[in-house]
């Protein structure tokens, strides 16, 4: 998209580039391959290309005619998932990219498909319906129809649980389980839902520029609000303390430890000119990488809040920012279908 | 955080209208007409358009309420997800056209492209087309909010059918529409047959052609019904009055610059501010001066009476009268009875019966933004709800642009346009809801312009 405004400039030390390839689509997801061995962009348009780690380009997936909408890996990194406009999700064999099954999602648009973290279960997620597969391609299962469209499935990071988004209600459910979790009700449309690592709490990113936070066991929740936009950008530290999130020029980030964020003031990160537009903490580490709609993407400790460490311009809006498994590199994705892999320093 | 500044925002036109009226003929027409614009279309879910094209997509119309209660933040999730999606493709389109379902109320789609971040940035609402079946419209358009709802946010209505109903009943439903909302453009098409120009395209902001369709429609109703401009010489004249309808009449005399009807409109705006000024009661043989006072003349008991007018410097005067003076078989004598030069009879308020109507101005004079602003953020706060569309093209006080809005309930996008030039300062307003207070309305306008 032809933006009138300049990339402005990034005042902090550059980052080191690691390799980058340029894919002329919107880049509408980026995952690192669990074994931390292949990067999977999947583009706007329809394709899938994968790279090596050493940016190789290894191969492109057709993807989905009229567009892919959302990809994932299996755990054991050898199958890549992708789901799109054509009304299926579909499974490949990322070594050789060849596809092995077609899903029906069961309605025009598949719009999310998410591989269990821990065991051989697939979701996908079409308007109001949710099934669940297996990498074989087996159905398994339907759960209920969603009062409206689902707009977010997320799995717990430890554990057979995950989360669905929708329209007035965020609900909480198990692969092996009859019986249905804890459903949220809440009137208020949900466009992200996000784990903390250790699986205690769900955050959501909403339309109505606020951010909802549960503490999955009790159901208890707090709402953050005052956010100049909807929320669509969150990230969990390592530690399952800091909940980071955009709706605006600044990272904002509060700390959910001891009782919780409620009457505290967040760290506040600034430094971006433009809106938040993607933003991922390290695994393990302490560092957050964020990216904005004028393409700088900086990279933060946030005990250190003054200034970012280091940054980088992209030239357009960064899509995606996601660390490899290992956390020494990052890669990060524009509209403009450029994809840039930086690597730590090892100070940082 | 410096300001985005957008790339050129692409239209989207929102088509609405009962089941049967005619959308998926004229959605079917618009894919296959050479009309050399891409256009995506959203269809609603029960939509059956028989082209195949990879840019029509399914909808579910998702009504989204926010925590807040406020029904101007209502949008439709669905359309901030599929085109948010469609946006970020390679392959843009040139125009984006909504399909409602037949009971839709208009008002969340329309609003999604004032609220919405992500939607406002890279998208404009072009226009609301309502499509109407001129066979069946009878039976709604009297007990349906919705059916009343989808005319009154329209900027093109299409009376469709016309081959299946007789010419004087299409007349008769036109007046019905017009009277509903008269910003409208109509035209009558049968098998939903027009020229794409005429409903892509419209500009939103393009409000021009819309606000002239009916003069008379915009003008103010004014609070008196006669004024006339005479030649005066300095010295003391009459108003006399013989008996008539009403125990009191109000009047106000006020010089002008021509003796004219140019005279006579310059001094129209100040005679309106000065008819909501409060009057100052005047007993027969008591004395009106020229000037901004409202003189309110008693008329008790029967026979003649007769009012003396202190005319201080020769010159021509406009008069204008609560009533028209007929009533009262009332004249301006000097040394004998004066005509006017010219006169004129001002439109009385007449009844609306609709629910759903319209209130307009089209006034010379600058406004004052700051007191248009806090009028306009106390009316949206307390009528929101009841004012569907409001429109205008505005003279603000020392800005050399017109400055052009077009609003939804509570929200409202505006923006400077092209500069007055020659062509004289004006302002065009107007209003469409439920239940308008006509009289506030005009008087809060007025009150924001400069004196």
């Amino acid at each position: 998209m032809p933006r009138t405004l300049a990339p402005p400039p990034v005042t902090a030390p550059e980052l080191r580039q690691s390799w980058e390839a340029h894919l002329g689509d919107h880049v509408i997801q980026l995952e690192w391959s669990p074994d931390g061995a292949m990067l999977a962009a999947a583009l706007i348009g329809g394709p899938v290309s994968i790279f090596g780690t050493d940016g190789r380009f290894l191969r492109e997936l057709p993807g989905h005619s009229f567009g892919t909408l959302s990809i994932s890996w299996s755990a054991d990194s050898r199958l890549l998932a992708s789901a799109g406009q054509d009304g299926c999700a579909r499974i490949w064999d990322a070594a050789t990219g060849a596809p092995l099954h077609e899903l029906k999602g069961g309605a025009q648009w598949v719009e999310h498909v998410a591989f269990s973290p821990v065991k051989d279960y697939l979701l996908t997620g079409a308007g109001r319906f949710l099934k669940m597969w297996n990498g074989s391609g087996r159905h398994l299962r339907d759960f209920p129809d969603h009062p409206s469209t689902i707009s977010g499935i997320a799995w717990q990071p430890r554990e057979l649980f995950f989360a669905t988004a929708a329209y007035g209600q965020l609900a909480n459910y198990h692969a092996e389980k009859s019986e249905f979790g804890k459903a949220f009700a809440w009137k208020g449309s949900i466009l992200v839902v996000a784990w903390s690592p250790d699986g205690n709490y769900l955050a959501t990113g909403n339309q109505d520029a606020s951010v909802h936070f549960w503490y999955r066991k009790s159901g208890k929740d707090l709402e953050m609000t005052g956010y100049p936009a909807k929320i669509r950008e969150l990230a969990w530290d390592a530690e399952s303390r800091f909940l980071a999130t955009g709706g605006s020029p600044v990272v904002t980030i509060w700390d959910c430890g001891g009782k919780g964020p409620a009457g505290t003031r967040p760290i506040q990160l600034e430094g971006h000119e433009r809106f938040l537009s993607a933003m991922a903490y390290q695994h393990k580490g302490k560092l957050i990488a964020s990216g904005c709609q004028g393409g700088t993407v900086l990279v933060w400790n946030h005990r250190q809040p003054q200034r970012p460490l280091r940054g980088s311009q992209l030239g357009t809006a960064v899509t995606q920012i996601r660390w490899a498994p290992n956390d020494r590199m990052f890669a990060a994705s524009t509209e403009a279908g450029l994809v840039r892999v930086f690597e730590k320093s090892e100070k940082e | 955080m410096s300001p985005t500044i957008s790339p050129e925002r692409i239209p989207v036109t929102v088509l609405t209208g009962y089941l049967g009226s005619g959308k998926t003929t004229l959605l079917n027409r618009i894919l296959t007409e050479n009309h050399g614009k891409r256009i995506a279309v959203i269809e609603n879910e029960f939509g059956e358009v028989g082209v195949d094209n990879e840019l029509i997509v399914n909808a579910e119309e998702e009504i989204f309420e926010m925590n807040n209660g406020c029904i101007c933040c209502t949008v439709r999730g669905d359309l901030i997800r599929i085109l948010g999606n469609l946006m970020k493709r390679r392959d843009r389109f040139d125009h984006i056209m909504i399909e409602t379902t037949g009971l839709a109320d208009p008002a969340p789609v329309a609003q999604t492209f004032f609220v919405d971040d992500e939607m406002k940035e890279r998208m404009a609402l072009d226009g609301i087309v309502t499509l109407v079946d001129t066979m069946h419209i009878w039976q709604h358009i009297d007990d349906s909010d919705e059916a009343k709802e989808q005319v009154a946010f329209a900027d093109v209505i299409l009376l469709n059918k016309i081959d299946l109903v007789p010419a004087p009943e299409v007349d008769k439903l036109e007046a019905r529409i017009r009277e509903m909302n008269p910003a409208a453009r109509i035209y009558r098409t049968r098998d939903a047959a027009v020229d794409m120009d005429k409903i892509l395209g419209l500009g939103g902001f393009n409000l021009d052609r819309a606000l002239q369709v009916d003069p008379m429609f915009l003008e103010p109703e004014y609070p008196f019904e006669w004024g006339g401009v005479y030649e005066l010489a300095a010295g003391t004249h009459e108003f006399v009055m013989q008996d008539g309808p009403d125990p009191m009449m109000s009047i106000a005399i006020m010089p002008v610059k021509t003796a004219d009807y140019q005279g006579m409109e310059g001094a129209q705006m100040d005679a309106v501010l000065t008819f909501s000024s409060e009057e100052k009661p005047v007993e027969p043989g008591g004395a009106v001066k020229p000037g901004y006072d409202l003189h309110q003349l008693i008329l008790r008991g029967d026979g003649e009476k007769r009012f003396r007018v202190a005319i201080p410097a020769t010159g021509p005067y406009a008069l204008f009268t609560e009533h028209h003076p007929d009533e009262f078989s009332a004249a301006l004598h000097g040394s004998n009875q004066l005509a006017p030069i010219v006169s004129k009879e001002y439109k009385p308020d007449h009844e609306h019966d609709e629910e759903v109507s319209s209130v307009g101005f089209n006034v010379a004079g600058d406004l004052d933004q700051k007191k248009l602003n806090n009028w306009l953020r106390d009316l949206l706060m307390k009528k929101g709800p009841d004012i569907f569309r409001m429109k205008g093209v505005l003279s603000i006080a020392g800005e050399s642009q017109r400055f052009v809005f077009q609003g939804v309930h509570m929200l409202f996008d505006g923006r400077p346009d092209r500069e007055w030039g020659k062509e004289p300062r004006h302002n065009s307003f107007i209003f469409i809801g439920r239940n308008l207070d006509r009289a506030a309305l005009t008087e809060g306008f007025m009150k924001c312009l400069v004196r």
